[in-house]
């Protein structure tokens, strides 16, 4: 190879390194360094002396943390808070006073008011099935289980920027705690619940144009908290001889986590991606020259043969060297490969548990795989299911999926809502992934069953078990690509390409 | 960098808060001792230190040049020692039969048998103490220099020294736990620096949310260290973890401290830490529970008060005043506090 060659090599592995990270690195978080100076907007009630509240402290903590604060009542109009970095919003605002005036607003929104949550469309509006607040007069025992949450997401930004780990951590200094829970939407992440259920999430988050609890999508970041009126000064730090033990630092990451949220708010979203299908393919092949996918099908399938057929030819199209592998081959086929495809024409009894730890990426096209590879519990028709499957489901086939992640790119730049993929209505899978998954598209009006989701290396699966590299589902039955549509294939190449983006470094 | 200052920056807040934390803010206790009795100290020089024996028989006071032992219960002068310096702090061990005091002009520990009072013997120091405590286990003795910024430790028997520390600050109060851990404030910081006693090194900070700690009150069953900082604040940390979790309302100036539990007896307080000021301040944090404390009140003294101990075996508080500004016969004086004795009760 001559030095114009080796250049040219080099600049192409270095263009194909790019590539994968703009297509799926989220923009990261700005440091502390470039927020100085940025402006809050701090949302109050009006101040009882007889009773305690932490919102000077707040005040004061951002400040602190070099933002500029302006305390606005609850009663204050939302044109107040127009062109602030920022929108926080304290409990002891009352929610009947703000109404929904915040909910539309094009700015972050950082808010732990529990019973304004249902206003801003990140909770159902249920007390005590879609939020809830515990305080100690009304919840004694509740009230100390709460001063333990746990790290339900680890792999977010916001998770990394707190240093926290799928384990318990303490939340609020020792005494019986007064705390906030949603139950967030379809597109809502949590970060951090209580009570071992995810649907009490103490912190939970909306990127931008993420699927709220209404149906709407969120118009910029939000963030709920556990906090309420007064105990912002309870949130859990460490220092001396302790902070030197990596155990015990982990345990009190309450003010890590309030900071690290803050931060995730105010840092811009990523760019959301453009519904493109072509450019979407033109990418994938830019990237495809010398990537192995391993294509696990039945051989010699009945129904579905021809649909495998068809990805594996679309792949090739896309200039990916595609491997086929029987069901029945052993897992070492994955070796040296970029990444695994299971078809949903394998049997799930006869795949056994292979490509679980597979170190390559993978995306199973069968849902109801979802225990075995660990995306879901193993309760099947409640932690994972179909919709359409004769004398299996109750629910009826369908052609639509929501989408309601659509600023991830695996959503293909789709906008957010029903998105037809199939040309006539069929099986659809669908599974509920643990928090620290991303999750893209659900079974229309079912926004728990979860169709199209990836987690990213190092998320904490099912049963504890930990992505070694990215794991996707689309789930496409047997005969399911060769009725795709448009919008469903490109569906399909953003899954793949999502996936493959946690590769490089193999490559 | 931003952290590092945050929560002193909250302090001032917290404690211009009308209430934190969960429920209604508990109102300023009136201060649960009254003088009983006042006793003037007839050494020449200003006291320095006060500690009671194990056996709480009797009470010595480092005054001048001299130790001066009075019986605790009818405070009584019994016996008096001069020294071969000026006493600066004075530690009972914990065995209860031997004392040591620490010495400047010459710089010095002086070992003391109590009964009789005497000097045993005297050990050189490298630099000049300002402060002195015996460690829990009777093994070892914290010599503090806030000129030399060093902490040594000294073998309690033999005075040879074991270790020494450089500290960045101008040294404070010292309290050790008894389990490996010897907490320092640190005036200048804003911290409480905080030394393994096994290895006497720097173990970890402690940030103080109040500006210029000095005095220190452990209560190493609840594992809770209370600060007193000279702009009138006690922030209550928990030693575990470092972590200020209540901040109280304190009189202003340099203190010392001490914590105790039922300083009224088994029916009045939990438990208290006492801060005397230099500035003429007895401020007390009243004990509620373990994860809640309250303003204790505080009482006005003449300045120089800041001289302070238990009798546990009485529920009794001395504190020594230095002599006022122009008085020319006592040295000071020591107040005794005790529980209002109770009215109207038969015999």
């Amino acid at each position: 190879m001559n030095h114009q060659s080796r250049m040219m090599c080099c600049l192409g592995s270095l263009a194909v390194a790019l590539l994968l990270k703009a297509g799926c690195a989220h923009a990261s978080l700005l440091p502390w360094s470039a927020l100085q100076g940025r402006s809050v907007v701090l949302v109050t009630g009006r101040h009882d002396a007889s009773v305690p509240n932490d919102d000077a402290l707040v005040r004061a903590h951002l400040q602190a943390l070099g933002l500029r604060v302006t305390t606005v009542t609850d009663a204050a109009p939302a044109m107040e808070a127009a062109g602030a970095s920022l929108i926080v919003i304290s409990s002891t605002a009352d929610a009947n006073v703000l109404g929904d005036k915040y909910a539309r607003t094009p700015v972050p929104v950082f808010t732990w008011d529990t019973h304004d949550y249902p206003n801003l469309g990140l909770t159902g509006p249920r007390l005590h099935h879609d939020y809830d607040v515990v305080d100690p007069v009304q919840h004694f025992a509740e009230s100390f289980s709460v001063l333990y949450g746990y790290g339900a997401n680890s792999t977010s930004q916001l998770s990394r920027a707190a240093g926290l780990k799928p384990q318990l951590f303490g939340t609020l200094y020792l005494e019986p705690a007064t705390v906030g829970w949603g139950h967030p939407g379809p597109g809502g992440r949590v970060i951090v619940d209580f009570n071992g259920t995810p649907r009490q999430a103490g912190v939970f988050t909306y990127e931008r144009d993420a699927t709220l609890a209404d149906g709407r999508t969120a118009p910029a970041r939000r963030v709920g908290f556990y906090l309420s009126d007064a105990n912002f000064h309870l949130l859990t730090a460490v220092h001396g001889p302790a902070a030197r033990d990596p155990q015990l630092r982990d345990w009190y990451r309450g003010l890590a986590l309030f900071d690290a949220a803050i931060r995730w708010a105010l840092s811009p979203p990523p760019p959301l991606p453009i519904y493109d299908p072509a450019a979407l393919q033109a990418r994938i092949a830019r990237i495809a020259h010398g990537r192995k996918i391993l294509f696990v099908e039945r051989i010699n399938a009945g129904e579905g043969r021809h649909a495998d057929a068809a990805i594996v030819a679309h792949l090739q199209q896309l200039g990916f060297d595609v491997v086929i592998a029987d069901q029945m081959a052993p897992q070492s086929r994955a070796d040296g490969m970029n990444l695994v495809i299971i078809s949903s024409t394998c049997s799930k009894y006869k795949l056994a548990n292979k490509y679980v730890d597979v170190k390559a990426p993978l995306i199973s096209l069968e849902g109801l795989l979802s225990d075995t590879l660990h995306f879901a519990g193993r309760d099947r028709y409640a932690d994972y299911g179909e919709h359409g499957e004769e004398k299996e489901s109750e629910d009826p086939p369908t052609r639509y999926l929501d989408i309601v992640g659509a600023w991830s790119p695996m959503a293909a730049g789709l906008p957010p809502g029903p998105v037809q993929v199939t040309g006539h209505a069929g099986v659809l899978k669908w599974a509920r992934p643990t928090a620290d998954a991303i999750v893209i598209a659900t079974l229309p009006g079912e926004a728990y069953q979860r169709a199209i989701f990836g987690y990213p290396a190092g998320a904490t699966m099912a049963d504890g078990f930990v992505a070694p590299a990215r794991r996707a589902l689309l789930p496409l039955d047997n005969p399911t690509y060769d009725d795709l549509t448009v919008q469903g294939k490109a569906l399909f190449d953003a899954v793949v390409l999502w996936a493959l983006g946690g590769s490089a470094a193999a490559h | 960098m931003l952290r590092s200052h945050l929560r002193p920056a909250l302090a001032t807040l917290l404690l211009a808060l009308p209430g934190r934390g969960v429920g209604a803010p508990a109102p300023a206790a009136a201060f649960p001792l009254q003088v009983l009795r006042r006793v003037p100290v007839t050494a020449p020089g200003t006291p320095r230190a006060l500690a009671f024996a194990a056996d709480g028989r009797r009470a010595y006071l480092a005054v001048g040049r001299a130790i001066v032992a009075y019986d605790a219960a009818s405070a009584v002068p019994t016996d008096r020692l001069v020294l071969s310096g000026r006493a600066v702090d004075l530690a009972v061990a914990a065995g209860g039969d031997r004392a040591y005091a620490a010495l400047r002009d010459p710089d010095a520990i002086a070992v003391l048998s109590l009964q009789p009072l005497r000097v045993l013997r005297t050990w050189r120091l490298p630099v000049a103490p300002s402060a002195l405590l015996a460690g829990a286990d009777g093994r070892a003795l914290y010599v503090e220099s806030t000129a030399a910024g060093r902490v040594l430790e000294l073998d309690a028997a033999s005075g040879r020294a074991l270790g020494s520390l450089h500290l960045d600050g101008r040294l404070q109060q010292m309290a050790a736990n008894g389990y490996g851990h010897l907490f320092v404030a640190v005036a200048d910081r804003d911290v409480v620096d905080v030394l393994d006693t096994h290895t006497l090194r720097l173990a970890g900070t402690f940030p103080v949310p109040c500006t210029a700690p000095t005095g220190l009150a452990l209560d190493p069953v609840g594992r809770r260290l209370f600060v007193s900082c000279t702009k009138g604040a006690v922030a209550v940390i928990d030693t575990d973890i470092g972590y200020t979790f209540q901040q109280l309302p304190a009189a202003s100036g340099s203190t010392r401290g001490l914590f105790v539990f039922h300083p009224e007896g088994k029916a009045g307080w939990k438990g208290a830490a006492f801060f005397a000021g230099a500035r003429g301040t007895l401020s007390a944090v009243r004990m509620l529970a373990f994860i809640r404390y309250a303003d204790g009140g505080t009482l006005s003294l003449p300045a120089g008060s800041e001289v302070l101990a238990f009798d546990p075996a009485r529920g009794q508080l001395w504190v020594a005043q230095s002599k006022p500004a122009g008085a020319s016969a006592a040295a000071g004086t020591l107040l005794i506090f005790g529980a209002a004795p109770v009215t109207g009760a038969r015999p």
